[in-house]
């Protein structure tokens, strides 16, 4: 599905060169579930953002389903992970402003689906993840665990092949943590591809594989 | 997607309160402005565009320049018009008009003073549209003795328009006139009103040289104005220097739209205004609507980082630039509707007193009601366009992944950009402030200065009644009866209302003996208690004395004349006086020198002046009374019964030469007003914005504050650390606003002869002011944080 190729990537600070990520490979397949670890500053998040393309490698080849990732403008690999790559995060991210029902829908929304539709999908993933009691209360008003649950549903609303999960239970308590992770394996069973950022040995046994990555490198 | 956008930016309105509060109205205090002032201009502009021919009518204006003096009036010679009118076909039609034919109107039991009323030529209602509710408008004067009165005054005198056509009326000493219509009152926006138009008497026949009737034309097309206008010495050629006038003169043709704000003249038919005003409002009005959308742009741009986690995250799921410029732009347009919405309301509750200020009768859909809401419509549009757009496409211009870790990346751009604007305002205020401290002063000045005469409790009214003027003496002796009354004085001219003192030609003594060569001086008719009475001051010499027989032939001169004349001593000195309707010239000896003391209002410059006795007792046209303190309703009461006593026909009206002369002042006591509200309101929506830009960014460093607490930092200084920056705004706005106003109110203090400094106390109390509203604005939120319980902070982290 996808392959990086000798990535490298940098910043300046002082006339010293610090390398955050260093010669890395990487190959996944469809259906994979894996899991990134290592310790805090290894590279662990800038490396899911480079897969997710919403930062910049300095060196290196990427090859996204058969697209020169390094080759594309800006605008292309937007285009690009808005169609394919679901986001999770951390701190959930969720609008505050917009009801939970609402945050799912946005992001068909801004690929100009049709309200009958939209309905229609939201409704599915409500129903899904057991929230439809909950679709217009906003997210302050939910516990840690229904917000990711929220997060994870905005991030699968729109199909994609592909999903990053940069720490997904990192803010929950570990009763929490297991359901998200249970829901995880779920889905990748269905054929979705995962990857995920986790400090837990507990929660990367739920993946298929793992790599250790350490200052920047992977680390086998 | 747009109803989404709505939703998020209507929450977004309701979950920052104070900021939405701020800014909505911030901007609607702006927009208020900004419609009132369009109004009033809208209406200044406006003058005399209700007349069918508007375009086509030109007034004629005279300039006239000799060796030592000149003129220039908006009136012309009686035999002018009609010369026009046969030597040039593109001329259509010319109308003159005369003041003067005003005065006591009797009918039946009624005595109506009425003096806002003219003489004109039976063209005067075909040249300018004034609707008729009763008579003709074709043949309403072409009789003699007709007479047109507006509504206002056919109710005073009949009770209704329809009643009072076809009746007789009399002015005094005049035979009785037909009402022959009545037309709708006068708009205010015309450049001269009326409360009657007469047709002139049977036998009128003015000549070349005489210079005292309004002439107006119109032209078959207004194009060719600047044809005639070439044509016109010409006939100034013909028609005047035949006639032996040796003056250099000229004639001017004045568009009718553009007398009200572009003519200064001489006899200017009525109170004008300048161009200048019209500037100066607009400019007023379009910076206070920049000091808001600053507020709106600072307050946006600051708030940046509260919406910068949003801004990352709409873009990971799928927004472009292009949507988070919208999501913003509806975001502003929502408050500036809402702004919209409460200026409308704003505007509706300050018409009435906008009105009062200005003196007009402007109502708030003036253009219409669909014209007014189109351009409010598009000035929002446009508001949205300058104030959303830059906040909209700096906030959508974020990198996700610092965005996402509340990394606002470089903003010293975005940060300097804002102090900029943050002095900008700051500037525009201060300026303004110094504008209203100096209009103040002046008035104050103006108000207040010695004038040389004691203008306090003296009452003035004028002698109509031809037996009066004749032998006023028993009138003195009755009113001195009374104890009150100290002083009772008779003279000329008028003081006080600016009305033109005579300006006669005289020749002087030079070298032992009289200068051929003329001096122009006024010319003040006056009795012997006129100087003592005015409590003027005699520098040299003596006052008249009526009981001495050689006084007839004697002179008192002010100051400013014997500094012209370059005379130390200036007794003895002789000056022939002009002849005039009584008398043949005469040469008359200077008795006495009085200082200066102001006879006109002090925009205007002390004049050399030559005082005489009244030659004929006809002269003694203005009574004025000096009266004490005490009781002054009975002791007008007492002059008023007395008045009757000698002329019961004539309605008493009287004034105080002190509220004459702040009269003069009127229109710029209105400007200090209107300068007032207006630098109030600049500063009340400088400081909204300072305020919401000191909570937001205190609200920012609460954390900084609880940690600096915590390890012993002391209110002062945090305070201190809060406030700086924006004290340091401040006072760099001071400094650019100092030059700057100090240049402009220089440009606006020339148009007065006698002047207030633009000194460094102004400029001192306009720091003072300034530092100290716009420093307890950002004090009191750095001083609330600075004493809040530093735990507190720490804890919600």
């Amino acid at each position: 599905m996808l392959e990086l190729k000798g990535i490298f990537k940098w910043v300046n600070t002082g006339g010293n060169r610090v390398f955050l990520l260093k010669d890395v490979d990487l190959s996944v397949k469809e259906g994979e579930f894996i899991s990134i670890m290592g310790p805090s500053g290894s590279g662990k998040s800038t490396l899911l953002n480079v897969i997710g393309m919403l930062d910049d490698f300095n060196e290196g080849e990427y090859t996204f389903l058969h697209e020169p990732v390094h080759t594309l403008k800006e605008k292309h690999r937007s285009a690009l992970y808005k169609q394919y790559i679901g986001f999770v995060f951390q701190a959930y991210h969720l609008i505050d402003e917009l009801t939970v029902y609402e945050n799912i829908e946005t992001p068909l929304l801004y690929q100009d689906i049709k309200s009958s539709e939209r309905k229609a999908l939201v409704a599915d993933m409500l129903d899904r993840f057991n929230i439809v009691g909950k679709k217009d209360l906003f997210p302050t008003q939910l516990s840690g665990g229904q917000q990711q649950l929220v997060g994870i549903a905005r991030a699968l609303i729109a199909k994609p092949r592909l999903l990053l999960a940069d720490e997904p239970t990192g803010n929950l308590n570990s009763k929490q943590g297991e359901e998200i992770m249970e829901l995880f394996s779920q889905l990748n069973k269905e054929g979705m591809t995962i990857i995920q950022v986790t400090h837990s040995e507990k929660n990367a046994s739920y993946g298929t594989r793992t790599i250790h990555l350490l200052d920047g490198r992977i680390d086998n | 997607m747009i109803r989404n956008y709505l939703k998020t930016a209507w929450r977004n309105l309701l979950k920052t309160k104070i900021f939405s509060v701020i800014n909505i109205s911030g901007l609607a205090f702006g927009l208020t402005v900004f419609w009132l002032i369009a109004l009033f201009i809208t209406d200044e502009l406006n003058y005399d565009k209700y007349h069918e021919k508007a375009d086509r009518i030109f007034r004629l204006a005279s300039h006239g320049r000799w060796d030592g003096g000149s003129f220039d009036i908006a009136v012309t010679s009686g035999p002018t018009a009609a010369a026009l009118k046969n030597e040039y076909p593109e001329v259509e039609q010319t109308v003159r008009i005369a003041s003067g034919a005003g005065g006591v109107i009797l009918h039946q039991q009624n005595r109506l003073k009425a003096d806002a009323v003219f003489y004109a030529d039976s063209s005067f209602f075909c040249v300018f549209t004034y609707n008729f509710i009763a008579g003709n408008r074709l043949h309403a004067l072409t009789e003699p003795r007709s007479i047109v009165l507006t509504e206002d005054l056919a109710i005073k005198l009949f009770g209704s328009a329809e009643a009072a056509l076809n009746q007789f009326i009399r002015f005094r000493n005049d035979p009785p006139c037909r009402i022959t219509g009545v037309i709708e009152n006068v708009p205010g926006n015309s450049h001269f009103t009326f409360e009657a138009i007469r047709s002139f008497p049977k036998d009128f026949n003015p000549d070349w040289g005489n210079f005292y009737l309004y002439t107006y034309v119109v032209l078959k097309d207004a194009g060719n104005a600047a044809d005639l206008q070439k044509k016109l010495p010409a006939f100034v050629e013909k028609y005047f220097h035949s006639q032996g006038m040796e003056i250099e003169y000229s004639l001017e043709l004045q568009p009718l739209r553009s007398i009200h704000l572009q003519s200064d003249l001489g006899y200017e038919p009525g109170v004008n205004r300048s161009l200048k005003s019209v500037y100066t409002f607009s400019l007023i009005a379009l910076l206070i609507l920049v000091i808001a959308v600053i507020n709106y742009v600072n307050i946006t741009t600051a708030r940046a980082s509260v919406r910068l986690k949003e801004v990352a995250v709409r873009k990971i799921i799928g927004s472009d630039r292009k949507g988070l410029v919208n999501l913003f732009l509806t975001e502003s347009f929502l408050i500036i509707l809402c702004a919209v919405s409460l200026s409308m309301a704003l505007a509706w509750f300050l018409l009435p007193v906008f009105n009062h200020l200005t003196g007009k009768a402007l109502s708030l859909w003036d253009f219409g009601i669909p014209e007014t809401l189109l351009v409010l419509s598009a000035v929002s549009l446009l508001l949205n366009g300058i104030g959303g757009l830059y906040p909209a496409v700096f906030l959508s211009g974020f990198k996700i992944i610092p965005a996402l870790r509340n990394k606002m990346g470089n903003t010293s751009f975005q940060a300097l950009f804002r102090k900029s604007l943050v002095t900008l305002q700051f500037t525009i205020t201060t300026i303004m402030l110094v504008a209203t401290l100096v209009i103040y002063r002046q008035l104050h000045f103006m108000t207040h200065t010695d004038l040389g005469l004691d203008k306090n409790q003296l009452l003035t009214f004028s002698l109509d009644n031809r037996e009066t003027k004749i032998n006023p003496e028993e009138l003195r002796n009755e009113l001195l009866k009374k104890t009150a009354i100290t002083a009772v004085a008779f003279a000329g001219s008028p003081l006080g209302n600016n009305h033109v003192i005579d300006i006669k030609a005289f020749n002087v003594e030079k070298n032992g003996a009289i200068d051929p060569n003329i001096t122009l001086a006024n010319g003040l008719i006056m009795d012997d208690a006129y100087i003592p009475a005015m409590g003027i001051k005699m520098k040299q010499g003596r006052n008249f004395n009526r009981l001495l027989a050689t006084d007839s032939a004697s002179v008192i001169i002010n100051e400013a004349f014997a500094r012209e004349k370059g005379w130390e001593n200036a007794i003895g000195k002789r000056i022939e006086v002009p002849a005039d309707s009584n008398r043949r010239s005469l040469v008359k000896t200077v008795i006495g020198v009085t200082k200066d003391f102001h006879a006109y209002s002090l925009q205007h410059k002390i004049e050399p002046m030559i005082m005489e006795l009244p030659s004929s007792m006809s002269e003694k046209k203005n009574a004025y009374v000096r009266i004490s303190r005490q009781n002054i309703p009975e002791t007008i009461q007492y002059i008023q019964t007395t008045f009757q006593k000698f002329d019961p026909d004539t309605p008493f009206e009287y004034g105080f030469l002190d509220q004459s002369f702040r009269k003069q002042y009127e229109s710029e006591e209105r400007q200090g007003r209107l300068m007032l509200v207006f630098t109030g309101l600049a500063i009340t929506i400088a400081c909204l914005g300072l305020f919401g830009l000191i909570t937001f960014t205190t609200g920012q460093r609460i954390k900084e504050v609880g940690i600096r607490k915590v390890f012993g930092a002391s209110t002062g200084s945090l305070v201190k650390l809060l406030s700086l920056d924006l004290i340091r705004l401040v006072l760099l706005a001071l400094f650019i606003a100092f030059p700057v106003s100090w240049f402009v109110m220089n440009a606006w203090l020339e148009d007065f002869a006698y002047r207030v400094s633009v000194s460094w106390e102004i400029f001192l109390l306009a720091a003072c002011i300034g530092v100290l509203i716009m420093g307890l604005t950002i004090s009191y939120q750095a001083i609330r944080a600075a004493t809040a319980n530093p735990v507190k902070a720490l804890r919600n982290e």
